[in-house]
C-alpha cells in the first residue's frame, strides 16, 4: 500500500497575534456593536519555512483573522512587505486566513465601527509579527518527514438552506457535506513531532454577532487538543467552505466554538493514530500458518519523495456584468446603513477588480500549485464551493491533495457551483464570477494536475 | 433584521436527533485474570498463558427498563468468543438464574478480544487451564454484580444515538491466486460506521456512552502473551476519561473487517488503534446536540448575507421499547462425521486433531437439530429510534450496512458474537466461492447470511414505528 510522503527541510513558528481588548471585532451585519470586550481564545500566526530546490525559501503561514478582500491593504500594504523583509517572491508565501468571524478587520479601510481607532496599530504590528514569525520557522528549518492522510471529520455541513423563495446561509439537514479531513504529521529524522499540518473546509462561524469576545472560533480549541497530544505546533489552513460551516453556529456561546473544535481536533488526531512510522510503506510480508491462513503485512522504509517545486497559474474565468459606480449608489443607498459604510462598499468593490477583472469580459484568477513530495497544495483566495475539492480528489485518487481557500489574492469571491446561480445563493450574489467560473476553473486546476 | 417572511417548508423546519428516553443505569468491573491462565487463541502461538495483564479486562453492564417495568441487560465482556453451548451457558445460564431473569432479557456480549482468557470449560488439563473455572466463577459473579448495580443506579435518561465514522477497520480478506487468506486487502473498502450512544442523566450528566464499531480486536497476535482487551482497551480508556462515565463496547459485524496494523506482539499497536476508535467516539460524541434538545429553524436574518438561524427546543425523545427474538431458520453445510474429519485431519498430531473434532463437535452442539435443521438466534431490542440486533454468529460487515441501508430512519447496533448458539461466521456468497477461512468454519451454507438479513430486516420493519 503506498503511502503519500515528503521528506524536505521545514521549520515552523508560531506567534500571538491576539489583538487589544477593545478593539472593533465583531463583523456581524447584526451586531449591536463591534467593540470587544474580551478574549475567548488566542489569535496566533503560524508560520512553516520550506527550504526547497536550490534552498529556496517558501512560506506557509496560517492567520486567525477574517479576511482582507482589499488589493491595498493585502497585496500592497501586507503581502509585498512582507516578502521584500523575507528576500522572497511574492508567490512565495501563501497567506491563509482562518476566516474567523471573531476577529479585527485586516484592511484599515474596513475599520468603520466601535473601535476602529485601535486597527491600524494593530495590522502594523501583525504585519511585522509575520515578518518575524516567518523569519523564526526560518531559523528553525531542519530535515524533516511529512506524513500525510486522509481523515473524516463530520463538523462541516452544507450551509445552502432554501426557505420561501430563497437560499439563506443557513444549516441544510438534508444535503451531505465533504467530511475530508487532510493531516500532515510532521517530524525530524529520530521521529519527533515537529508540526501538524491540518487542512479543512468548514467556515469559523460557531460564534456570532452575540459575542463580544475575540476568538479564532473552532480552530482554538482543535489545536489545542492536536499540540496537547503531539508537542509541535499545529498549522491550520481553511480548505474548500463556500458552503460549508458548523451545524450549530452563530452562537452567543462561545463553548459552542470549542464543542466544534473538539470534532476537529479529535478527528485529526484520530488521523494521526492512523498513521505508519515516518517514511514507511506497508508491504505485504508473508503468509503465516495460524488457525487458518494469515496474511502479514510490515511498515518498510523507503525513500520519500523530496521533490518540491511551486507554480502559480491564473485561471481565466468570465465574469458577470459588472456595476458602476452611479449604479451601486442606487443600488445600495437605500439598503445601507449611512454615507460611511456605503463608501467602503463601493471601494471594495473596485478593489476587488484590481489586477484581476480583464477588459475583454474576464477575471484572471490566481490559483497557486505547490509540489511537496506526495502532496499537492492548490491556494487560492476565494471561498470555492467544497464539491470543487472533492471533485478534484475524486479524479487524482492517488495524490493527496491539500485545498486552501482564503490564500493570498486577488481573488476575494465565492466560487459557486452552476446550481448556486440557479438558486441565486447569497455567495452567487457576492460573486464576481458569471455561472460557469467554478466549472472552468477546476478543469484548469485539472489540467494543471495531470501535468504535474 | 428578522425576515419572519421566510420560512422552510413545515416538515424541514425542525431537525430531531435520533433519542430515546429511558430508565437506565451502567455499571463497569474489572475482571482480570491471574496471569498464568491458559490464553491460547493463535495457532502460530508458541505460549499459551498469560504472562501478562497488558490493559484491564472489564465487563461492563447496561440495564434499561422495558415498558413493563422490566430490565434488559446489555452486558459486555472483554473475552474472545464461545467454542460452544455449554461455554457459553456456563456463564450466561448463571447469570440468568441469578438475577432471576429470561434469557430474552439478557444480551451478554464479547467484544472479541484475540488477547483474552479461555473462554473453554474442557481445558483443565492443558497448561494454565487449571485456573480457568475458578476465574470463570470470580468474572461470572462480577458480571452478575455488575448487572445488579447497573439496575440499581439506573435513573430517567436521555440517550442521544448518533453515527459517526472511523477508519481503523480495514477489509481483511485479501485474493492470493484461487483463494482469499485473512489479511489486510489495501483495495477493499471498509465499513466506517461508528454507532454511538450518549446516555445522559437529566442535568445532562453523561452517566455512559454505548459504541458500536465494527473491527476484529486482532491488533494483538502469536506473538504476544500478555492478556489484553486489544483496542478496545485503550479506546475506552480515552473516551471514559473525557465523559468521567462507563463506556460499554459492542463488536459490530466484522467478519471480513481487521485493523490494518494487527498481527502484533506490541502492546503500543493496540493502544495506537484504540487511540483512532476513542479519537472517532469523542468526535461523534461532539457532533451530538443538547441532551433533550432539538433543532428548530429559528429565523431568517439580514446580516451581512440573509444567515439562517436555528435553535435549539426541548425534544419530546421516545420512549418506546420493543423486544423481539428471532430463531430463523438456516441452511447448513454438509457436515462431515467424525470419522471423516479424522480422515481429513489425518497428517495432523493425534491430541491436536482430537482438539480439532472437539471443537467442531462443540460447535454443532445446541445449534444443529434433529433431521440436520438448524435455527439461528438474534435478539432485537428497540430503544427509541434505536434498535439493538444482537446474534452470536460472526457476520460479514454486509449485515450491518445492509440492516442500516433499508432502515435509514433508525439507529442500528448491530452485535456479533452475541449470546448463543451459533458461534460462527456468517459469509457473503464470494466467502464461499474463494474458499475463505470463514466460509469452511462456518456450519452455513451460502445464503445463510441473506436470510438472517431478510428476516432481521423484517422484523425490525415491524417494529413500533416512531415520528419524527
Amino acid at each position: 500500500m503506498s503511502a503519500h510522503l515528503t521528506r524536505t527541510f521545514l521549520g515552523i513558528s508560531r506567534a500571538d497575534i491576539t489583538p487589544p481588548v477593545g478593539i472593533s471585532a465583531n463583523p456581524w451585519g447584526k451586531s449591536y456593536s463591534a467593540l470587544s470586550r474580551g478574549v475567548h481564545r488566542p489569535l496566533t500566526a503560524t508560520a512553516v519555512a520550506i527550504r526547497g530546490e536550490n534552498s529556496k525559501l517558501r512560506f506557509i503561514v496560517g492567520l486567525d483573522l477574517g479576511w482582507i478582500g482589499c488589493y491595498e491593504c493585502d497585496v500592497l500594504n501586507f503581502r509585498t512587505r512582507v516578502v521584500r523583509e523575507l528576500g522572497i517572491e511574492i508567490d512565495d508565501l501563501l497567506v491563509n486566513l482562518s476566516q474567523t468571524h471573531k476577529g479585527p478587520p485586516f484592511c484599515i479601510h474596513e475599520a468603520l465601527r466601535e473601535g476602529k481607532e485601535l486597527v491600524p496599530a494593530y495590522i502594523e504590528k501583525t504585519i511585522n509579527t509575520v515578518i518575524s514569525v516567518c523569519r523564526q520557522a526560518a531559523a528553525n528549518v531542519v530535515e524533516v518527514d511529512i506524513t500525510w492522510g486522509y481523515g473524516k471529520c463530520d463538523l462541516g455541513t452544507v450551509r445552502d438552506l432554501v426557505v420561501g423563495d430563497e437560499v439563506v446561509v443557513g444549516y441544510n439537514p438534508d444535503l451531505r457535506p465533504d467530511d475530508t479531513l487532510v493531516v500532515g504529521r510532521v517530524t525530524n529524522l529520530s521521529g519527533k513531532s515537529v508540526a501538524t499540518i491540518v487542512n479543512y473546509g468548514c467556515h469559523p462561524t460557531s460564534v456570532g454577532w452575540g459575542s463580544d469576545l475575540i476568538s479564532p472560533d473552532y480552530v482554538g480549541r482543535a489545536r489545542e487538543i492536536v499540540e496537547s497530544a503531539t508537542e509541535g505546533p499545529m498549522l491550520f489552513l481553511l480548505g474548500a467552505c463556500g458552503n460549508v460551516a458548523p451545524k450549530i453556529q452563530y452562537s452567543a456561546d462561545v463553548s459552542v466554538a470549542d464543542k466544534n473544535g473538539e470534532m476537529l481536533g479529535y478527528a485529526t488526531l484520530a488521523t494521526l493514530a492512523g498513521m505508519l512510522p515516518p517514511a514507511t510503506e506497508y508491504r505485504f510480508h508473508q503468509v503465516i500458518t495460524s488457525g487458518t491462513n494469515l496474511g502479514d503485512w510490515q511498515p518498510v522504509p523507503i525513500t520519500p519523495n523530496t521533490e518540491i517545486s511551486a507554480k502559480k497559474v491564473r485561471a481565466k474565468l468570465q465574469h458577470k456584468e459588472l456595476l458602476d459606480e452611479a449604479q451601486m449608489h442606487k443600488l445600495w443607498s437605500p439598503v445601507t446603513a449611512n454615507e460611511t459604510f456605503l463608501n467602503f462598499r463601493i471601494r471594495k468593490q473596485f478593489e476587488m477588480r484590481i489586477d484581476y477583472v480583464q477588459g475583454d469580459g474576464t477575471v484572471l484568477h490566481p490559483i497557486w500549485i505547490w509540489r511537496l513530495g506526495d502532496a499537492v497544495v492548490v491556494a487560492h483566495c476565494g471561498e470555492a464551493y467544497f464539491e470543487m475539492a472533492q471533485e478534484l480528489r475524486r479524479r487524482n485518487p492517488n495524490l493527496m491533495l491539500l485545498f486552501l481557500d482564503m490564500t493570498n489574492g486577488p481573488g476575494y469571491i465565492y466560487v459557486p457551483t452552476r446550481i448556486a446561480y440557479e438558486q441565486n445563493t447569497y455567495q452567487s450574489q457576492q460573486s464576481l464570477l458569471a455561472p460557469g467560473g467554478f466549472e472552468s476553473m477546476l478543469e484548469v486546476i485539472e489540467q494543471e494536475l495531470q501535468n504535474l | 433584521m428578522a425576515r419572519p417572511d421566510l420560512q422552510p417548508p413545515k416538515a424541514k423546519s425542525v431537525h430531531a436527533p435520533f433519542s430515546a428516553t429511558l430508565t437506565a443505569g451502567f455499571a463497569q468491573r474489572v475482571i482480570n485474570p491471574p496471569v498464568g491462565i491458559r490464553a491460547a487463541s493463535w495457532g502460530a502461538a508458541k505460549i499459551h498463558v498469560a504472562t501478562g495483564i497488558h490493559n484491564n479486562i472489564t465487563t461492563t453492564a447496561l440495564a434499561v427498563k422495558d415498558e413493563s417495568g422490566k430490565f434488559q441487560y446489555l452486558v459486555t465482556v472483554d473475552w474472545g468468543w464461545w467454542q460452544g453451548k455449554s461455554d457459553d451457558l456456563s456463564v450466561r445460564g448463571v447469570v440468568l438464574k441469578e438475577l432471576g431473569i429470561e434469557e430474552n432479557q439478557l444480551q451478554l456480549h464479547l467484544t472479541h478480544t484475540h488477547a483474552g482468557p479461555s473462554t473453554a470449560t474442557d481445558v483443565s488439563h492443558l497448561e494454565g487451564g487449571e485456573f480457568v473455572a475458578e476465574y470463570h466463577k470470580f468474572a461470572t459473579s462480577e458480571i452478575i454484580a455488575a448487572c445488579k448495580q447497573a439496575a440499581k443506579n439506573s435513573i430517567p435518561a436521555t440517550i442521544t444515538w448518533s453515527y459517526g465514522k472511523c477508519d481503523l477497520a480495514i477489509n481483511r480478506e485479501l485474493p492470493c491466486g484461487e483463494i482469499d487468506i485473512v489479511g489486510f486487502n489495501p483495495g477493499e473498502p471498509a465499513d466506517d460506521t461508528l454507532t454511538v450512544g450518549r446516555v445522559c442523566d437529566a442535568n445532562g450528566k453523561i452517566i455512559g456512552t454505548v459504541v458500536n464499531y465494527a473491527c476484529h480486536p486482532t491488533t494483538l497476535a502469536w506473538k504476544n502473551s500478555k492478556v489484553s482487551p486489544d483496542f478496545v482497551g485503550e479506546a475506552r480508556d480515552i473516551v471514559q476519561a473525557k465523559t468521567g462515565a462507563p463506556m460499554l463496547f459492542l463488536q459490530g459485524a466484522s467478519g471480513d473487517l481487521a485493523p490494518r496494523d494487527g498481527n502484533s506482539g506490541d502492546t503500543e499497536v493496540a493502544d495506537k488503534n484504540g487511540r483512532i476508535l476513542g479519537f472517532a467516539t469523542l468526535a461523534t460524541l461532539e457532533k451530538m446536540i443538547t441532551s433533550g434538545k432539538k433543532m428548530r429553524f429559528l429565523e431568517a436574518v439580514e446580516s451581512g448575507a440573509l444567515l439562517g438561524d436555528w435553535e435549539e427546543v426541548e425534544n419530546q425523545a421516545p420512549n418506546t421499547t420493543a423486544a423481539v427474538r428471532l430463531d430463523i431458520e438456516v441452511p447448513l453445510q454438509k457436515l462431515p462425521t467424525i470419522e471423516e474429519l479424522r480422515e481429513r485431519w489425518k497428517e495432523v498430531e493425534e491430541g491436536a486433531r482430537e482438539t480439532r473434532i472437539n471443537r467442531a463437535m462443540k460447535l454443532r452442539a445446541g445449534y444443529v437439530l434433529e433431521g440436520g435443521r438448524a435455527t439461528h438466534p438474534v435478539w432485537i431490542w428497540q430503544w427509541g429510534d434505536a434498535v439493538i440486533v444482537g446474534q452470536p454468529g460472526e457476520a460479514y460487515s454486509y449485515f450491518q450496512m445492509e440492516l442500516r441501508r433499508r432502515h435509514p430512519d433508525r439507529v442500528i447496533f448491530v452485535l456479533n458474537c452475541t449470546n448463543g448458539p451459533g458461534y460462527m461466521y456468517l459469509p457473503t456468497p464470494e466467502a464461499y466461492k474463494r474458499f475463505r477461512y470463514q466460509a469452511w468454519q462456518t456450519l452455513l451454507a451460502q445464503g445463510g447470511l441473506e436470510i438472517i438479513t431478510d428476516a432481521v430486516s423484517n422484523a425490525i420493519s415491524r417494529l413500533p414505528r416512531i415520528l419524527r
